[in-house]
């Protein structure tokens, strides 16, 4: 071996074996070198481990990362241009995002209700206003539409009550739709606002017959708005005078703000 | 079958306490009940205008005339 280079040398040919000797040439730490042998498995030790997917490298939802090609994944999120932005505001970075002062409109409908035959005070449509929609201090618009269907005399009236339940047993009166007298088809859009102080709701005079609360009208001024329980609004129709009145509610919307 | 406690100007009703107190009707008179028909009837309280009908009782009594039913709430 004297006298060769090492590119003169005898190829191996076969993997690096265990008991083999490799030269090298070991520092002194004084800038000198000493030369001396490793064997094959001092050098194997020294290696990575061959690595085997979720043994010794993670896999990502279960798939592995070993192979060739590209891993695609989700582009860095910059605000305002792969991420939109709420009312110019980044949403990007930890912690909560408050939304304060926005339109809420927890109830819509253009559903056809049950109709209510005859002289009673049935619910026609309901929903509930899930809990905590709004808070002890608020204000709300409902908007009511009862339709008289069949009937040519007497009075239908459209009434909205609440309950904790959806059940009129026991509900509070919130408000009375005009009286509708036209014969035949007739619908009508009724309206309330509500303000609503530390759970105690001021509203038009709930017993009184109005379309809307436009002009002035008498108050109800103690109703009951307790919103950390879900709240049932009620559309009852009220046929009075005649056994053959058919009427029923055909839709309804309620928007409001937390104050 | 829901029942209402009467006691003294007051009556109770799924736990809730109600004062009994005048209301103005649609015609602008200070009332303390309306009769809405042969079975209903709303009732004047310091909790707004409640709804009620002959499926309640009055301290388990069962009613069939709703004069009477309003009668016994008083």
């Amino acid at each position: 071996m004297a006298n060769k280079k090492i590119s003169q040398l005898t190829a191996k040919g076969t993997a690096l074996a265990a008991t083999d000797l490799v030269e090298i040439s070991e520092s002194d730490g004084a800038g000198g070198y000493v030369t001396k042998s490793v064997t094959g498995a001092n050098v194997k030790s020294g290696l990575q481990p061959t690595l085997v997917s979720a043994t010794n490298i993670k896999t990502i939802n279960s798939t592995t990362l070993l192979g060739s090609g590209d891993l695609a994944v989700q582009a860095t999120l910059v605000s305002a241009t792969n991420i939109k932005t709420i009312n110019s505001n980044t949403i990007l970075g930890s912690g909560d995002l408050v939304i304060a002062g926005g339109e809420k409109v927890p109830a819509i409908s253009s559903t056809v209700g049950t109709t209510i035959t005859g002289l009673t005070n049935a619910i026609s449509d309901s929903f509930l206003l899930p809990a905590n929609t709004f808070s002890s201090n608020c204000v709300f618009e409902l908007q009511w539409m009862p339709s008289r269907i069949v009937g040519t005399s007497g009075t239908t009236q459209g009434l909205v009550y609440i309950n904790s339940t959806n059940s009129l047993v026991g509900a509070t009166l919130f408000g009375t739709g005009a009286n509708m007298t036209a014969t035949g088809v007739s619908t009508g859009r009724f309206v309330r606002w509500v303000s609503v102080r530390s759970n105690i709701g001021s509203l038009p005079l709930t017993s009184q017959q109005a379309a809307s609360d436009y002009n002035s009208i008498l108050p109800t001024e103690n109703l009951p708005f307790d919103n950390t329980s879900g709240i049932y609004f009620l559309f009852v129709m009220n046929n009075i005078t005649n056994v053959l009145l058919q009427s029923r509610n055909v839709g309804y919307r309620l928007i409001g703000y937390n104050l | 079958m829901s029942n209402i406690k009467t006691s003294k100007g007051k009556i109770t009703f799924n736990k809730t306490e109600y004062v009994l107190q005048n209301f103005t009707n649609d015609l602008g008179e200070s009332v303390s009940y309306a009769l809405l028909s042969d079975s209903q009837v709303h009732i004047g309280t310091d909790k707004g205008i409640i709804f009620f009908d002959l499926s309640c009782t009055i301290n388990k009594e069962t009613f069939t005339d709703i004069n009477l039913f309003t009668a016994a709430l008083y």
